[in-house]
């Protein structure tokens, strides 16, 4: 037995490998208590999660740094000492003068993250609480099958599974005649650790919210679609084809228990032609790439 | 010892690069993947054996990150690893060709296993198979030549500070 494990260790290592993965996955998947079990197995591992999560966030400042650094060091090997000087100093300025730019950027973007902040809470009834917490973007999905992030707030500052996550939206306002919140609905949390917590976005592939569009006011399931980074609804009536316009607004149905009412999802992009349904494609109202400031709801009010 | 603890940092640090700055990179749905480039180079380097074990640790670890099901990215990795370890003893690993021609292949190997293992998987959705041809094939062809070209600079970094030349 020794010698043909040892004759045929690659094989016999590749089916050992092979057959826990397919087990590992299967078993994920099909159980609910798996399910559980594969949250409580993040949780333990939570201790060696969290360091890679701060390195994670360590990685962006170093990088900024890096960048900085890269180009005073060019510019010092490339003059004579006296004009390299002078370059350096012009440098210096152009550096902080960028620098600058991006402070100020990052600062409109948590104005508008606080205007969002009050106009949601100045949209629900004068007794009813709204409580929001800001976080960061630390990791995103490391393949392109899903869509999901890792922000830098965890279960100590009272974040709990199935809390709404929203941020500003990109595209450009088309009020029509039903006035909704600003702000863009970005997913909801699925796991929570101590310091950490994993977001599925909108455009999962196992994303499903409740939205309404504008002009029609009907309930309508929005699912994700990584491929387009975007979302689709495919439950349309064709009778209600003509009803519906490229560039009209989505937002979160009243009924919705997760995400708060009212808030906007996105656009329809396109809609397909089809017998019984007319599919529409949704293009959400925040950018994936751009995504590095984000907000949670502890408490909508509803 | 040594070498087991430079490839484990290795892989530790490929998965976080990937998680924070190179997997932003979008296009057409796809995006590079510098745990693929690593369990390749390995596996040219090292073998099947190697090529599988490297693949199995990567990709578990961007199960754990990853918010699809366990099991998912290793199986694929697994695949990967132990199919481009053939490539060593047969052709030279240190040519560039090779090294492009294997990072090319592997990183569509990679993409077909998982997504025909994710319909399996989701069978309920029905057609992702179909869907993955017709949406994520030219981002795939696009991934595959960056995945290709990362393969030589990550061949590079391990030749020269994990692995010697025997």
């Amino acid at each position: 037995m020794f010698v043909f494990f040892s004759r045929y260790k690659n094989v016999t290592t590749f089916v050992c490998l092979c057959a826990v993965s397919l087990i590992l996955s299967w078993w994920t998947v099909t159980t609910e208590s798996s399910a559980k079990a594969s949250n409580s197995l993040e949780h333990k591992l939570s201790a060696f999660l969290a360091p890679v999560h701060f390195c994670s966030s360590v990685i962006s400042v170093i990088w900024a740094k890096v960048a900085y650094l890269g180009s005073v060091s060019t510019s010092i090997w490339q003059k004579p000492v006296e004009k390299a000087q002078l370059q350096n100093l012009k440098s210096e300025v152009e550096d902080l003068k960028y620098r600058l730019d991006m402070e100020k950027a990052r600062s409109k973007r948590l104005e508008e993250l606080y205007e969002v902040y009050t106009n949601v809470r100045a949209g629900s009834e004068p007794d009813r609480t709204f409580r929001v917490v800001p976080a960061k973007v630390i990791a995103v999905e490391p393949t392109d099958w899903f869509r999901y992030l890792t922000i830098d707030k965890g279960r100590k500052d009272n974040l709990d599974v199935d809390m709404a996550v929203i941020t500003r939206s990109d595209s450009e306002v088309n009020a029509g005649d039903t006035p909704h919140l600003t702000g863009a609905v970005v997913g909801k949390i699925v796991n929570v650790q101590r310091h950490s917590a994993k977001v599925q976005l909108i455009t999962d592939r196992l994303s499903v919210v409740a939205v309404t569009i504008e002009s029609l006011g009907d309930l309508m399931l929005l699912r994700g679609q990584p491929e387009t980074e975007n979302c689709i609804i495919d439950e349309i009536p064709s009778t209600m084809h003509d009803r519906l316009k490229k560039g009209d607004v989505v937002i979160v149905d009243e009924r919705s228990s997760i995400f708060p009412p009212g808030m906007r999802v996105g656009e329809i992009s396109s809609i397909k032609e089809g017998i019984h349904f007319s599919p529409i494609e949704v293009q959400p109202a925040f950018r994936f790439g751009k995504l590095r400031e984000v907000m949670v709801v502890l408490d909508t009010g509803y | 010892m040594t070498q087991i603890l430079k490839i484990a940092l290795l892989v530790l640090g490929s998965v976080i690069l990937q998680i924070t700055l190179i997997a932003r990179i979008s296009m057409f749905g796809s995006s590079p993947d510098l745990p693929l480039a690593l369990i390749v180079s390995v596996a040219l380097l090292r073998g099947s054996l190697h090529g599988e074990l490297v693949g199995f640790a990567s990709g578990s670890l961007c199960d754990l990150f990853s918010g699809g099901p366990l099991g998912v990215q290793s199986f694929s990795g697994v695949v990967v690893g132990y199919c481009t370890g053939f490539v060593r003893g047969r052709l030279y690993s240190d040519n560039l060709i090779t090294q492009l021609a294997s990072g090319f292949f592997a990183t569509l190997v990679g993409k077909i296993v998982t997504s025909a293992h994710l319909s399996l998987l989701f069978a309920s959705e029905g057609g992702h198979f179909r869907q993955f041809l017709r949406i994520r094939f030219p981002g795939l062809i696009l991934a595959a030549i960056l995945n290709s070209i990362l393969v030589i600079g990550v061949f590079w970094v391990l030749r020269k500070f994990a692995y010697e030349r025997r």
